[in-house]
């Protein structure tokens, strides 16, 4: 058998092995829901699932992500310095003057890193609000909606 | 070639298992405040059996910019190159500690090869302590101050103090001309009700980016207490 004759066996019997998969288990199936295990938070991170109460969300990825599908009501303060860091410092710091009982800082995934860096900034303020970065980023958020405490889906 | 060695073979160009390794992974630079921009290179080799193309280099901030050197994307076995990150510093202070992910041919979009990291530390000059005052409603509507220390070669003044609404008054004081300022800032309509202002601190620093600074005054209710 040559070379070329292999390989068409070796395709054939992948496809079949492929096909049988499809048969037996469905068509793939969309990716798992992002889970939280509370044994892998680091400190200052919380699991989506113990977020509740009045909570300031902030949003530590890209301004042009930050609109694209930023959740509702979240304030973007993040490390671009292109960006006015005292604005995005004021925006957040009116947010918490405004009631929050815990801020939730999140960025594009759970390796970005930003939202721990963002999150001590939010601490170096002062306020005394407890301060939390989100466990898993934006992979813990996607496809909840723009509010995930409500699944609601409404825009600002 | 006996259909194991083609199975070998088709193994072998399975994306990933080739891959590059970095001298220094994680690189810190310290800034002077002169500067615009931090650049900083980081060299690899490609230790695989398989040459490798580098397809996306991102570090999700249009504020680092990532460059293969010499625009040359594929690596033979033992072939070595250089990233070159170049960090725009805008008005940032503190260090700033930023990503970089570097995608292989046949990298899923979700899992980079590789992470690489860059540390870059501005200088702090001006220095507020503490960054936020703080009154709770109902207390007493005393005075607090905003204790300003200067660390930098030339003498810097505060130029203006000024609050974002009248519920707060702020008073500068001078502690030592240049180097040390104080701001008092008062409730001036009392702490019946919750509220904030930012006092805005403009200075003569020449370096642009740190002329303005800001802290903060609230009237809070007392906090909740959470797990």
């Amino acid at each position: 058998m040559n070379a070329v004759s292999q390989l068409g066996v070796i395709v054939l019997v992948s496809l079949a092995a492929a096909g049988a998969t499809w048969l037996v288990k469905g068509p793939p199936s969309e990716p798992a829901a992002f889970v939280c295990d509370p044994a892998q938070l680091t400190e200052g991170e919380i699991c989506l699932a113990d977020v509740s109460g009045n909570v300031l969300w902030v949003d530590a990825r890209t301004r042009s992500e930050w609109k694209r599908n930023g959740l509702e009501g979240a304030i973007l303060w993040n490390l671009d310095p292109k960006e006015d860091e005292n604005a995005m410092e004021a925006g957040v710091a009116m947010g918490i003057a405004g009631g929050a009982e815990l801020v939730v800082v999140y960025c594009g995934s759970e390796a970005c890193g930003t939202s721990k860096q963002i999150a001590n900034r939010i601490r170096g303020l002062g306020f005394g609000t407890p301060v939390k970065t989100l466990h898993g980023g934006w992979d813990a958020l996607k496809g909840l909606g723009r509010n995930p405490l409500t699944n609601s889906s409404s825009g600002p | 070639m006996n259909a194991l060695t083609l199975a070998f073979f088709l193994l072998g160009i399975i994306p990933g298992v080739a891959a590059l390794e970095f001298e220094t992974p994680s690189i810190e630079a310290k800034a002077d405040l002169s500067d615009k921009v931090v650049t900083r290179d980081f060299k690899f080799r490609n230790n695989g059996k398989e040459a490798v193309k580098i397809t996306q280099a991102d570090a999700g901030c249009s504020c680092l910019a990532v460059q293969v050197g010499g625009g040359k994307f594929s690596y033979a076995p033992g072939e070595s190159g250089v990233l070159r990150a170049t960090f725009e510093l805008g008005s940032f202070q503190g260090t700033v500690e930023k990503k970089i992910n570097i995608w292989l041919e046949g990298d899923p979009e979700e899992k980079p090869s590789t992470t690489l990291t860059m540390s870059v530390l501005i200088p702090v000059i001006i220095k507020l302590e503490p960054k936020s005052l703080k009154w709770q409603v109902g207390g007493p509507a005393e005075a607090k101050v905003i204790d300003i220390g200067m660390d930098y070669s030339k003498l810097i003044h505060v130029t203006s103090v000024a609050t974002s609404n009248d519920l707060f008054t702020a008073k500068l004081i001078t502690v030592e001309e240049g180097k040390h300022y104080q701001v008092e800032v008062t409730p001036q309509k009392g702490t019946d009700s919750a509220g904030l202002a930012i006092i805005r601190i403009e200075t003569d620093v020449d370096v642009a980016k740190q002329r303005v600074q800001q802290g903060f005054a609230v009237i809070s209710k007392p906090l909740k207490k959470t797990k």
